[in-house]
């Protein structure tokens, strides 16, 4: 049996320093700006004693033990807290290393389990990269190897010892690895529509910046402004976009860099990042759905994203899911699913919206900007006409959106495609939907049309996906496709 | 097109839902109320009439949600529970029809409210990972019958 282990000590500073530099970061910016620069000095200092007495004792508190494939976590410093987790319900194994963690070398490990909400159950913020590499083996990888140790009864006291020998089957060669690779890292940077958040920003530390500007400065560039007007607000609008658009490309390459991902038999593990390096190991049995994105920037280059949604194991920033490939050519995507994951590799043939749905695409996205179109003209005149301009492109965003939804299913998938302003294509196992539903409005009903959605598990509970108006005769195919109930009449079938 | 599900909610569930909806549009009416006094007393510059078409909203809104909707809503309710699924069809504007297969079923609850306990009802809820599925109103020997079936049909079908 295992001894109860303590994380690296490494810890203490880690976790006293992410705690110290949450708190202190917002306070050292007052404190500059009230020229109360020596109380912060002296507030740091104390903070600096207690939060690392915290940490320590947090550090000597917390203790864990691997046993037959289980994991025991013992923590608290007033009330104890002592959680078993097991294998069976571990989601996910997130191995991750901030720029603190790779200071000294090490690792954190975020265990998922299913039902845990947004949070890890179990996290070691420092074990070395071996130990980090010994739990996941001992937790997920090849159960196998483990269950005819331990179904051999009596083999269990060597189960440790033959894993801390077995370290280099464990770390075994995956059975394929996929690499995203620089050109297609800088094509996602590219192309990558996180530019919004960044503008953002990006104007909020240009309106920071101008108070450091002395008046004089201010009021000569004034003028000088008045001078030029539309020329030089275009020029800064080009500018500001410019450079939203070149430090999101920085971010994606950040996030993204050195992004690959291995295949073994029973899991596969997604790498990536270049400054905080982020692994995560995935169980195949817990995918519940497949997304293929299309972004407006990426369709016309005929690039797709791919993210799977899993019980558990999602990263927040993606909403719960977890981006498998930033970028791929659709040339090359049946190639991956076969490598990766081939039961998700079948040739997808889809139903698409009927002709008569098309006018519901186009009212649903045209009304509002016509009655505004049509109120600006009212009110403005002639320049309201500029609101056409807006008209046109909603009417070209409803003509795909009519033309991309659609749906199907084969014996064990369903798979439905939809576009809100980028394509996606969702395909999902029939055993891993949770439920289904048809809607028939009053006005689809007339046309025979129906809305249907599904349900699947993510890591935030559940997550739902949805087409519009496709034929009412469709929608019902993939109800009775879903229905586990064998005895579907006949004659009721007719009277359709 | 497969066979509508069959179960009906009891004919007691309009009363209940008139009820329920007596109380939203109670609380709706504090709106116009709330707005005449303010404009009476506090914005002398607020327009008087917007009150009377606060209450005619109120009026029209009472009457479609406690005359109207909840016997639409009964005739569209329809449950059935079947050995490996639960199949219900409800909604006025929007018809919907779910499937929750049994296999999916977390587990079963009946829930009641003070309104429900006044009639001797109860709500079923059906769990999945991702979804609660609701049977609104049903005697409760029934809500409690139902329950119980549910409950064990789901647990027949526990491995994957």
């Amino acid at each position: 049996m295992n001894e109860l282990k303590r994380q690296h000590p490494a810890a203490i500073f880690i976790n006293s320093a992410k705690g110290l530099f949450q708190l202190a970061v917002p306070f050292a910016i007052v404190a500059f700006f009230q020229n109360i620069l020596w109380i912060f000095f002296i507030a740091f200092g104390a903070l600096l004693v207690l939060s690392t007495l915290f940490s320590w004792l947090v550090w000597l508190k917390f203790k864990y033990r691997l046993e037959e494939g289980e994991l025991y976590v013992e923590q608290g410093i007033f009330v104890k807290k002592k959680r078993y987790i097991q294998r069976k319900r571990i989601q996910a194994i997130n191995i991750s290393a901030g720029l603190l963690q790779r200071l000294f070398g090490l690792v954190k490990v975020n265990i998922d389990t299913a039902g845990g909400g947004m949070e890890a159950e179990a996290e070691l913020v420092a074990v070395t990269r071996t130990e980090a590499n010994r739990i996941r083996s001992e937790l997920l990888k090849d159960p196998a190897v483990d269950k005819s140790s331990s179904e051999t009864e009596g083999g269990e006291f060597s189960a440790s010892d033959v894993l801390e020998e077995s370290e280099v089957v464990l770390e075994a060669e995956p059975n394929s690895t996929w690499y995203l690779g620089k050109k297609r890292l800088i094509y996602t940077a590219l192309t990558s529509s996180g530019i919004g958040l960044v503008i953002s920003a990006v104007v909020a530390v240009l309106s920071q910046g101008i108070q450091f500007i002395p008046d004089s400065l201010f009021a000569e560039t004034y003028d000088f402004v008045i001078g030029l007007s539309i020329l030089l607000l275009t020029l800064t609008v080009f500018v500001v976009l410019l450079i939203s658009w070149l430090i999101s490309s920085l971010i994606t390459i950040i996030t993204y860099g050195n992004f690959k991902v291995e295949m073994y038999n029973k899991e596969m593990v997604i790498d990536r990042g270049l400054i905080e390096r982020r692994q995560l190991t995935l169980a195949y049995k817990r995918i519940t759905a497949v997304r293929m994105i299309r972004s407006i920037l990426r369709q016309p280059f005929g690039f797709v994203s791919i993210y799977v949604e899993s019980a558990g194991g999602g990263n927040n920033k993606e909403q719960g899911s977890t981006l498998l490939v930033p970028l791929i050519h659709e040339r090359d995507v049946q190639a991956f699913l076969e490598q990766t994951m081939p039961e998700y590799a079948f040739a997808r043939e889809i139903e698409s919206a009927p002709k008569r749905a098309a006018i519901r695409f186009f009212i649903r996205m045209l009304i509002v900007p016509i009655v505004l179109t049509l109120t600006a003209i009212f009110i403005w005149g002639t320049i309201g006409l500029l609101g056409l301009l807006i008209v046109f492109i909603c009417g070209l965003l409803a003509w795909f959106q009519y033309r991309d939804a659609g749906s199907g299913t084969n014996e064990s998938f369903m798979w439905l495609r939809y576009r809100t302003i980028g394509q996606t294509l969702v395909i999902s196992p029939k055993k891993k939907i949770q439920s289904a539903t048809r809607y028939v409005s009053i006005l689809q009903r007339r046309k025979q049309l129906s809305s249907f959605e599904f349900y699947v598990q993510s890591s935030m509970a559940g997550k739902s996906f949805s087409v519009r108006d496709i034929s009412r005769h469709t929608s019902d195919d993939i109800y009775n496709w879903y229905s586990h109930e064998k005895t579907i009449d006949k004659k009721n079938n007719i009277k359709e | 097109m497969r066979k509508e599900p069959e179960q009906r909610l009891p004919k007691k569930a309009i009363n209940v839902w008139r009820l329920q909806n007596t109380i939203d549009t109670v609380l709706f009416a504090l709106l116009p109320t709330v707005y005449y006094f303010v404009q009476l007393y506090i914005f002398q510059s607020f327009y008087q009439w917007i009150t009377w078409v606060l209450i005619g909203f109120v009026i029209l809104y009472g009457l479609t949600k406690i005359v109207i909707w909840p016997v639409i809503q009964w005739h569209r309710f329809r449950y059935e529970v079947h050995e490996d699924e639960v199949d219900i069809k409800q909604g006025v504007i929007i018809v919907r029809r779910t499937l929750v297969p049994m296999v999916r079923v977390q587990h079963v609850d009946t829930e009641q409210g003070p309104i429900l306990r006044k009639y001797k009802m109860a709500a079923v809820s059906i769990t999945s990972a991702a979804t609660t599925h609701m049977i609104p109103t049903l005697f409760i020997e029934d809500a409690d019958s139902l329950r119980d079936q549910i409950s064990r049909l789901a647990s027949v079908h526990e491995d994957e």
